[in-house]
């Protein structure tokens, strides 16, 4: 009994699937769920991390959780169940990825043509090899299928014979149908050609007249659209053709095609296809548009009317403003040509005064006999006489830029005035532009440096 | 599956507690079906009473190549409760063609936003042989904007005004309309609130058995209000916090307009998107979510609602056979495994849940001073919850595909359970036999 005693056993009911129940014993007061894993595995063959425990309130989920038996349950541990998993979960984006997984195994292909052997040759050419090999092999068999075929030929040419004179009279049936057709069809386009230019005369005069005076007030555009005169509403609104005749092609092509396969069909009960389906409101507001349309356009033509004799007047008006431009062009040139003029003669006026300053300026520098050749030179020529003097007196007194800058800002500027040179500039500008003149001709000098008239 | 049977009938009438729980509105899945049902009733219903949604209007049009007007209305005729009318533009409309339209005749004086779908077809009769009459079929949604529909290229005027073709006969054409007015739901604009009163959820990713598990404790008032009493601090964010994020979910499904959104509390979770797409047990999900909100519930005013609510105790008993040794011991339990192979019903499940069983051979019990002994074991219940929550076992195991096979078997459960049938054998001696156990069902 003692011995009994201490070596005492605890007892789990694990209650299997099947619902039966099962006996566990253990020596220990506590439990980890792996353990019972462990054993319920031993047991039942179901592994481990299939299993799922749950005792009545708690759930055995990892190896921490744990179960024991309190001094007052006696040697029992509360009950276990043991249960799988049932996942549930359809639909939703997952199911996409996983039907996706299993669609992207489905396209594996089945030609390896391009793929290499162990040697590096595309499996194509080596299957090929194979097969003229094979080729090759058979050549005897292909030869008696030769004499073969020319035996069989030989006895064909008795059927040939036969199978000609039955072939000729078949194609003189059919001659005789294509015939007999021919003139049927032939017959019937007259007759339908009739019948139409009969409908044409029927549809009313008024109309039609209404639609000629409507051409004739119209004016040229309209002759150049192309009219169908059968139907008014095409004649009132003859503007808005243009913008049908974009949709009008695709339109009566699917149409035309609707229509013959009514007539194949024999028009008994033919369906038409959605693609004639349209909602009237957008041809009503269409309609309406038109509408604006054309009373803008009626008035817009009376715009126009109006318009061109005012365009012409403009026309006409044009070379006068042109003429009346040039005129005043002319004038304004005119003007400028007397204005320069009137500069020149002041400059010349200038410069002379400028060179009789100089002259003294040269008499108080020069002995007396100098004073007198001045003088002879001034009563000899005046108008002559100012460019001879400046020119000597000027350039061979100087022999760089650097030194006419000694002249000064106003001398420079009268001096490249009155030989028609730009005058601006800081002061050595001014002086290299004179110095130019030294050594080259006033013809030859690049005409940026000209002044502008 | 798994079927969560929550019962709003007083358990013990003394206890206060659970008065709330008898005048619980059954809303669930059931409900909808049976609100959709008398939808399809009236419908089937209204049929009768309305003209036949079919009908066949002609129309006769005298002196047709003399009229002057672009578009020429028919009279009205009433298909489906619905008044219609035929629209012809004689010389076509901006086009060499018949054009021709079903117009719906009062749209002008219809209420805003109506709506109608009619499969319809029109016709112009060839009065010389009739099989070389024009039809066209087509069908359209009328509404305010779209009032007519038709075909604008019907058949060319030629063929038409062509007196050899028979369609225009002593100046006179006819003109056949065939109407079929259906009523189609329009699922796009489709409003669960207004129609059902209540919101779905988003499937986040593979998560159906989330979303059937939130909406059956959602339905369970007592448990609603215990979450919404569960203490949050205003810095807790709904992604950290389960009790947070379950009210605001609980929050929405009450007050929302549309569909609720789970992924604040799968983030509570700890869930990333792998897990949303992986399938899960909802059993498992279930006793994870308890689990979790009971410890948030310990130390608050709603602590012990989880054990209120679902805790039920039943008694093991062991009884050797050949000593004179007994053993019972008292156990609780938050929902049962019920078998279903072999059981047709659910009432077979509990009479094998509470079969006495044999332990013998390896199964053996340990008597603590005889040793293995051969002893009889059986299983009786104390008392049942206010809410009882069964799991079907449908699985089994396929050694030979190592994986878990579902059972498909077809199995009957009634609307209402009453678990104390045939004199209350499923309770032990010391069940208290004053109360009711009748259960209504909520799948």
């Amino acid at each position: 009994m003692e011995q009994k005693r201490s070596s005492k056993m605890y007892n789990l009911f694990v209650k299997h699937l099947d619902g039966k129940t099962l006996t566990l014993l253990f020596p220990s007061p506590i439990l980890y769920a792996s353990s019972i894993k462990d054993r319920l595995f031993q047991l039942t063959g179901i592994p481990a991390h299939h299993q799922r425990l749950v005792t009545g309130c708690r759930h055995l989920n990892d190896d921490k959780s744990a179960i024991q038996c309190s001094p007052g349950d006696g040697n029992m541990f509360p009950s276990v169940r043991l249960l799988l998993r049932l996942k549930g979960g359809k639909g939703g984006f997952g199911s996409l990825l996983r039907g996706a997984a299993t669609k992207a195994g489905q396209k594996k292909t089945n030609n390896f043509d391009a793929c290499r052997d162990m040697s590096g040759r595309r499996l194509r050419h080596v299957n090929a090899e194979k097969r003229l090999e094979e080729w090759k092999a058979g050549e005897e068999e292909r030869k008696l299928e030769k004499v073969a075929e020319e035996f069989l030929k030989k006895q064909m040419k008795k059927g040939k014979g036969k199978g000609k004179g039955e072939g000729d009279g078949e194609a003189h049936k059919y001659v005789a149908k294509y015939r007999e057709e021919s003139e049927r069809c032939v017959a019937e386009v007259a007759l339908s050609v009739k019948e139409a230019l009969t409908a044409k005369r029927k549809s009313p005069s008024q109309p039609h007249h209404d639609a000629k005076k409507l051409k004739i007030w119209m004016g040229k555009r309209k002759l150049n659209e192309s009219d169908s005169d059968y139907s008014d509403d095409s004649d009132e609104e003859g503007e808005m053709e243009k913008s049908e005749l974009l949709n009008g092609p695709n339109e009566l092509g699917s149409n035309k095609a609707e229509g013959s396969l009514g007539s194949v069909n024999g028009g008994g009960g033919s369906s038409g296809a959605g693609s004639c389906e349209s909602g009237s409101e957008e041809e009503k507001e269409t309609a309406v548009d038109g509408n604006v349309v054309s009373v803008g356009m009626l008035s817009g033509e009376i715009i126009h009317a109006t318009a061109e004799p005012v365009i012409i007047n403009e026309a006409t008006e044009m070379p006068k403003g042109s003429v009346v431009a040039e005129d005043n062009q002319d004038c304004h040139g005119g003007v400028s040509d007397k204005f320069d003029g009137t500069v020149n003669q002041a400059l010349n006026v200038m410069g002379s005064e400028t060179v009789a300053s100089a002259g003294e300026s040269n008499d108080m520098e020069i002995d007396g006999s100098l004073e007198h050749k001045a003088t002879v030179n001034e009563g000899s020529s005046p108008s002559t006489s100012v460019p001879v003097l400046e020119e000597p007196l000027n350039f061979d007194a100087f022999n760089s830029a650097a030194e006419l800058e000694v002249l000064g800002l106003e001398r420079l500027k009268s001096e490249l005035q009155s030989r028609g040179l730009k005058c601006g500039g800081t002061l050595m500008e001014r002086a290299a532009r004179l110095f130019l003149l030294k050594s080259t001709p006033l013809d030859e000098l690049p005409k940026k440096l000209i002044a502008k008239k | 599956m798994t079927v969560m049977m929550p019962a709003p009938i007083d358990q013990q009438e003394d206890e206060d507690v659970l008065v709330p729980d008898a005048d619980l509105p059954e809303n669930n899945h059931q409900p909808m079906e049976v609100v959709a049902q008398p939808e399809n009733a009236n419908t089937v219903e209204s049929q009768p009473v309305e003209d036949p949604p079919s009908s066949r209007f002609t129309w006769r049009i005298d002196n047709f190549s003399r009229l002057n007007t672009k578009k020429l209305y028919s009279e009205i005729f009433v298909v489906g409760g619905y008044k219609w009318r035929v629209l012809i533009f004689p010389k076509g409309n901006n086009v060499d063609y018949l054009s021709m339209y079903l117009d719906v005749a009062d749209s002008a004086s219809l209420p805003y936003g109506w709506s109608r779908y009619a499969q319809f077809s029109l016709a112009v009769v060839n009065q010389m042989h009739n099989k070389y009459s024009v039809r066209k079929d087509t069908q359209h949604q009328f509404n305010a904007r779209e009032s007519d529909w038709g075909f604008t290229s019907f058949m060319p005027l030629g063929e038409l005004y062509d007196p050899s073709r028979g369609y225009l006969v002593h100046d006179t054409l006819i003109v056949e309309a065939e109407v079929l007015v259906r009523r189609i739901v329009d699922y796009w604009t489709y409003d669960s609130k207004k129609e059902t009163g209540y919101v779905g959820l988003k499937n986040q990713g593979a998560t159906c058995y989330m979303n059937s598990l939130l909406q059956t404790l959602y339905h369970i008032p007592y448990f609603r209000k215990a979450v919404y009493h569960m203490p949050t601090t205003e810095n807790d964010m709904p992604t950290g916090s389960i009790p947070l994020a379950l009210q605001s979910l609980f929050y929405k499904l009450q007050y929302s307009d549309t569909s609720v959104a789970t992924k604040e509390l799968t983030k509570s979770f700890g869930w990333d998107t792998y897990d949303s797409f992986m399938q899960h047990d909802v059993q498992e999900l279930n006793r994870v979510l308890c689990e979790k909100l009971e410890d948030k519930m310990k130390g608050t005013v709603v602590e012990g609602t989880i054990q209120k609510l679902f805790e039920g105790h039943h008694m093991n008993y062991i009884e050797c056979i050949n000593v004179d040794y007994k053993s019972t011991r008292k156990e609780s339990f938050y929902d049962l495994q019920l078998d279903v192979k072999g059981c047709r019903d659910v009432y077979a499940s509990f009479d094998k849940y509470v079969e006495v069983e044999s332990l013998e051979g390896d199964n053996k019990y340990h008597a603590e001073q005889y040793g293995l002994q051969d002893a009889k074991k059986g299983v009786l219940f104390i008392d049942f919850p206010p809410v009882l929550q069964l799991q079907l076992k449908r699985f089994e195991y396929d050694f030979m595909r190592d994986t878990m096979v579902k059972i498909n078997d077809r199995y009957e459960f009634p609307l209402q359970l009453d678990l104390d049938r045939e004199d209350g054998k499923y309770l032990s001696p010391d069940a208290d036999r004053s109360v009711r156990n009748l259960y209504t069902l909520h799948r």
